[in-house]
């Protein structure tokens, strides 16, 4: 036998016992058809990319604060900024990576909370209440005026208000499961995964950012 | 040996180009039963991957819905130079891929939050059954050669459809699942024994 047809059959019987890797289960068709065409049903006003980033980045500065904060004050009142599509990329990178870092921490809680990988513990529950505080503040923001983005803040408002409210010592499963339901049957998650960019290099690549 | 994969052809690969342009045509024109009809179409391969390279069902989950949404988002930019399915599995990779980049760097900040508690997978180490071992092998090929091994040899995609739904030369495709196949070799050198009963 020649090493090519030892890994001839070698490969075939890899590709036999690897069957099994990640087997998925019968697709839950009608589900995911009622998450599609909530999304494709909800309103679309484009107020413009470049508005999404400076409306968002403008409040999560805000909420950061100081240094980010000065800078922009520096450059006059965000708001102003807002409907241009004429500022220079450089000026906001600063302000998109802020806004990014809020929407990849609500995911990231989010996307914890529903798969139970995150304890339920106080530092999760300072997360959930400064996101919270967070997203309150998006909502007064120029931002909300896009209803889409205002549709997502309000669900994600609802969201963490509900989980800044569990107990860790008492919670019960069936708040969480509650929560959970309410995110799946919004499609909470892949809204806030469209809204961030795939990655650090790709700011401003991808993403609504 | 052949690279491709001996299974039966897929149903979804026997249906009518032509039916999807009709469909298409007709989703453009803000018919929503079409949009339904061309979902029920394509959803359970595109799931399929998206299970395979995902590995978790509410993961699995939103990047079909992810897929299709932006499908149909993007249905304007399709010209019909290649097949409705290698395009929309361009989106769906395009999708999964990037939604599980995502997931790692989440993985990431899960761990930190559980300040560096063990992982669960930590037991796997120590168990000597082969499926297993050879779950984490795939688990922990490069992302490129993964993404070719499981269209190819479980999903059963030819080299042309993965190499429409990636954006790569046949030839790459080709190469990535040779050595794939390699590493996964490598990887189970020490069950060779077991692998021929």
């Amino acid at each position: 036998m020649t090493v090519d047809d030892r890994d001839d059959m070698l490969d075939a019987r890899l590709r036999e016992l690897a069957r099994d890797y990640h087997e998925p289960p019968a697709p839950p068709r009608e589900e995911m058809w009622a998450a599609i065409a909530a999304r494709r049903a909800a309103p679309r006003v484009l107020v413009g990319r470049r508005a999404w980033t400076w409306g968002l980045a403008a409040a999560a500065v805000l909420a950061v604060g100081v240094g980010l904060g000065r800078w922009s004050a520096m450059r006059g009142p965000a708001p102003a900024a807002l409907p241009g599509a004429d500022a220079p990329a450089a000026a906001d990178a600063p302000l998109r990576v802020a806004a990014t870092q809020y929407l990849t921490r609500a995911e990231a809680l989010l996307t914890g909370m529903r798969s139970g990988s995150v304890p339920v513990d106080a530092q999760f529950l300072a997360s959930a209440r400064e996101l919270l505080s967070m997203t309150r503040l998006l909502l007064d923001s120029p931002l909300s005026q896009d209803p889409q983005v205002r549709g997502l803040l309000e669900d994600l408002e609802l969201v963490l208000a509900q989980v800044a409210q569990l107990e860790p010592a008492t919670r019960g499963a069936a708040d969480l499961d509650l929560i959970t339901d309410g995110l799946n049957q919004r499609g909470v998650l892949p809204r806030l995964r469209s809204a961030i960019p795939a990655g650090p290099a790709a700011l401003g690549a991808g993403g609504e950012l | 040996m052949s690279d491709e994969v001996q299974d039966p052809t897929p149903a979804f690969e026997l249906r009518s180009a032509v039916d999807d342009r009709d469909l298409i045509a007709r989703v453009r024109a803000g018919d929503g039963a079409a949009e339904r009809l061309l979902y029920d179409r394509h959803v359970d391969r595109v799931y399929r991957l998206a299970y395979r390279l995902a590995g978790d069902p509410d993961l699995a989950r939103d990047l079909t819905q992810d897929t299709f949404v932006r499908a149909f988002e993007k249905l304007g930019t399709f010209r019909g130079e290649s097949a409705f399915s290698t395009w929309l599995h361009s989106v769906a990779t395009s999708v999964a891929l990037n939604g599980l980049r995502r997931v790692r760097r989440l993985r990431r900040y899960e761990t930190d939050l559980a300040d560096g508690a063990a992982v669960a997978d930590g037991t796997r180490e120590a168990e000597p059954d082969l499926k297993i071992r050879l779950r984490q092998a795939i688990d922990g090929l490069p992302e490129g050669y993964r993404t070719v091994f499981v269209m190819h040899e479980l999903e059963g995609y030819t080299h042309d459809e993965i190499a429409g739904a990636l954006g790569v030369e046949v030839g790459t495709s080709k190469a990535q699942l040779s050595r794939a196949r390699a590493r996964l070799r490598e990887a189970l050198a020490d069950f060779a024994g077991e692998w021929t009963r």
